[in-house]
């Protein structure tokens, strides 16, 4: 018996020495690799990422895919966490098959991957905005910040708050993490630029739930109206809290008050807030508005701008890679930094200089549970 | 908040007499509770009786988490039923997300909007949760104090050998107990649920923080539990207020390190020994 087994037991491991042939049967796909938070805080995030992947992967070998190949998108799990994006950053790296890799939509996170990618000589998208991010991809040769830095969006919303709201005086609310912390920073400049004053500048770190200090500090400041720039779970809380506690001013937000995940926890309590973003679901752009609609039909869900971004992200790279009708790794680098005007679902892209590569934005205001577009940002804005 | 608090470390504190472990999956059941109570609100019933139900199916996840978590290891050393009760805590967490989703979700509130008190202004769900957590002080210091149940939960906490020898079963002696921790615990989910929205981590920071109202409070008290917990809220938001907002968290676990340096056995420390 013992024998016996001995014998099988060689042979499924010489058999399966032969299935695990070279690049054999993977020369058959391109992969590209994912890094999202699927568990943690933000695993909503990994949702909407994940299932905007199935749809583009879909789509794009539904039209032939990229130089007679299908794509694959590989998809790992950030948790949420530097450490985690990391860690998911360097396995998905270690699968020679990879021609390039989506980070999260953290600039925390895609900081702390930007050494890998540089180690790795890996194509990197970044989906962060944070100015840091984008000091960090001009730097290097692998990191490409597909997105509108909040160093135009920020300065833009309070110029408008300013100038065409008549809003004087501010109190600034802001998360702790370095997104959130720079977006405080650019909307506190941006008051001042646009000639308001801040009357109180407060924080809080990720993962508080009860406001009550932070929104009795603001209370006590007596502004004219709230700015606030955290992430989507503590800005759907906080804003549900300041109008629970009677404060009725005018509140301006970042990115993340725009966002459907934001608007859907909020519920009334985001009526009227303005934010500055990218993406709205209901997106004049024709791209834009097909995918959303495609989202919408196939998940009965609104599109989140993280599933936008990762559509986005996925065609440039596969652009990229047709450029340089090769999936060599420098070749594909070397044609992302040619694409210069790349219509995508949510802007257009300028990948030259790696940094602040998507352009302009929009102000939308929640009106009826819906961001409605008040003002369009050129890049000029 | 510090009356949530107080609460979950009630719940911790009667696994702790019972068995003399630290549940470290305490913040899981406040989870699992809110997500209970959503479920039977999407089925349209009332969201105090899916509170009600929530806090019944938690009793039985008590039971069952007591079955596979504790029961096996309870001749084994504390820090095996530590780690298995982390373990357990990982895949409530995950199993969540994976019944539930990732997305945040909201359930309606007990009563909605505020009233105005001086200059402040107090959310009536917060005054819900105050009086339902008096109530249920009462009731399980009735429960533990005036009835028989109550007598065979504090004989088993107190000494299971001898327990088991007047003739008491300690396994549902124990799983009522855990059943117990579970449905207080629950019930504060479905409480703060609307406040702070449901997400598979919710129960990690509120069970840290019980963790803290516990030592401040004095380990195996249960009214040091509760009163530990007040403070830590009070610490929280006043050190919030006064000091910084930033480090909330920073000041609490500064108290709580104070406590343990200049009054290890907390405010009500009493020590549970086995009678000669």
């Amino acid at each position: 018996m013992k024998k016996l087994f001995a014998i099988l037991l060689s042979a499924v491991l010489v058999v399966s020495l032969f299935g695990c042939g070279g690049s054999g049967s993977s020369a058959k796909t391109i992969k590209i690799g994912m890094v999202v938070p699927l568990t943690g805080d933000r695993a909503s995030e990994g949702t909407y990422a994940t299932n905007a992947a199935k749809i583009v992967q879909d789509e794009i070998n539904g039209n032939g895919g990229v130089l007679g190949k299908n794509i694959e998108i590989v998809t790992e799990d950030s948790q949420g966490t530097d450490v985690g994006a990391t860690t998911a950053y360097l396995k998905v790296a270690a699968d020679d098959d990879i021609v390039a890799i989506i980070g999260p939509d953290n600039s925390n996170d895609d900081i702390a991957i930007s050494d890998s990618a540089e180690k790795s000589a890996i194509l990197t998208t970044t989906q962060g905005s944070s100015p840091k991010l984008q000091a960090v991809c001009e730097k290097g040769q692998w990191l490409f910040q597909l997105r509108a830095t909040d160093s135009t969006l920020c300065g833009a919303l309070m110029n408008f708050a300013v100038t065409e709201i008549g809003v004087k005086t501010f109190t600034v609310i802001h998360d702790t993490e370095t997104a959130s912390a720079d977006q405080g920073r650019l909307f506190s400049e941006g008051i001042t630029a646009a000639g308001g004053t801040v009357d109180a500048d407060i924080s809080f770190t990720t993962g508080t739930k009860d406001f009550t200090a932070q929104l009795t500090q603001a209370q006590k400041a007596g502004s004219e109206a709230i700015v606030i720039a955290g992430l989507q779970t503590e800005d759907a809380i906080i804003i549900q809290q300041l109008r629970d506690m009677g404060m009725t001013q005018p509140v301006f937000g970042s990115n993340g008050f725009g966002d459907t995940v934001t608007v859907g926890m909020a519920g009334k309590s985001i009526e009227g807030v303005y934010s500055v973003t990218a993406w709205v679901p209901n997106t004049p752009n024709e791209l834009g508005a097909a995918f959303s609609k495609k989202y919408h039909d196939t998940y009965n869900q609104d599109c989140a701008k993280a599933a936008a971004q990762i559509r986005d992200h996925v065609y440039v790279i596969c652009e990229a890679i047709k450029q340089a009708n090769s999936t060599d790794r420098t070749a594909v680098r070397d044609a992302m930094l040619k694409i210069t005007d790349f219509q995508g679902a949510i802007t257009s892209y300028d990948c030259s200089k790696r940094g602040n590569c998507g352009k302009g934005g929009l102000i939308v205001q929640i009106k009826n549970l819906t961001p409605t577009i008040v003002k369009e940002l050129s890049s000029a804005d | 908040m510090g009356i949530i608090y107080g609460l979950i470390a009630m719940g911790m504190v009667l696994i702790f007499r019972a068995v003399g472990i630290m549940n470290f999956a305490q913040g899981e059941f406040l989870m699992l509770g809110g997500y209970f109570a959503y479920t039977f609100s999407q089925l349209g019933i009332n969201i105090v009786l899916s509170i009600v139900l929530a806090s019944l199916c938690m009793g039985v996840v008590g039971v069952l988490f007591m079955r596979s978590s504790y029961w096996p290891l309870r001749s084994a050393q504390a820090k095996a039923i530590v780690v298995s009760a982390m373990g357990a805590s990982i895949v409530l967490k995950e199993g969540a997300r994976l019944i539930w989703g990732a997305l945040p979700l909201n359930l309606d509130r007990i009563v909605d909007g505020s009233v105005q008190i001086g200059t402040a202004s107090i959310r009536w769900q917060f005054l819900v949760i105050i009086a339902i957590a008096l109530v249920l002080m009462l009731l399980v210091y009735f429960l533990l104090e005036k009835t028989f149940i109550g007598n065979i939960m504090q004989a088993t906490a107190q000494d299971q050998y001898m327990a088991s020898l007047s003739g008491i079963s300690v396994i549902v002696s124990i799983g009522m107990t855990f059943a117990l921790s579970a449905m207080i615990t629950g019930i504060c989910g479905g409480l703060i649920a609307p406040i702070f929205f449901l997400t598979n981590t919710m129960g990690a920071t509120s069970g840290a923080k019980a963790f803290a109202a516990i030592v401040i409070g004095g380990f195996g008290s249960i009214q040091g539990a509760f009163v530990g917990g007040l403070i830590v809220g009070l610490v929280e938001q006043f050190g919030g207020f006064y000091i910084s907002s930033t480090y909330q968290l920073v000041i609490i676990y500064v108290v709580l390190i104070a406590f343990l340096m200049f009054k290890p056995n907390g405010l009500f420390g009493e020590k549970i020994g086995e009678k000669a």
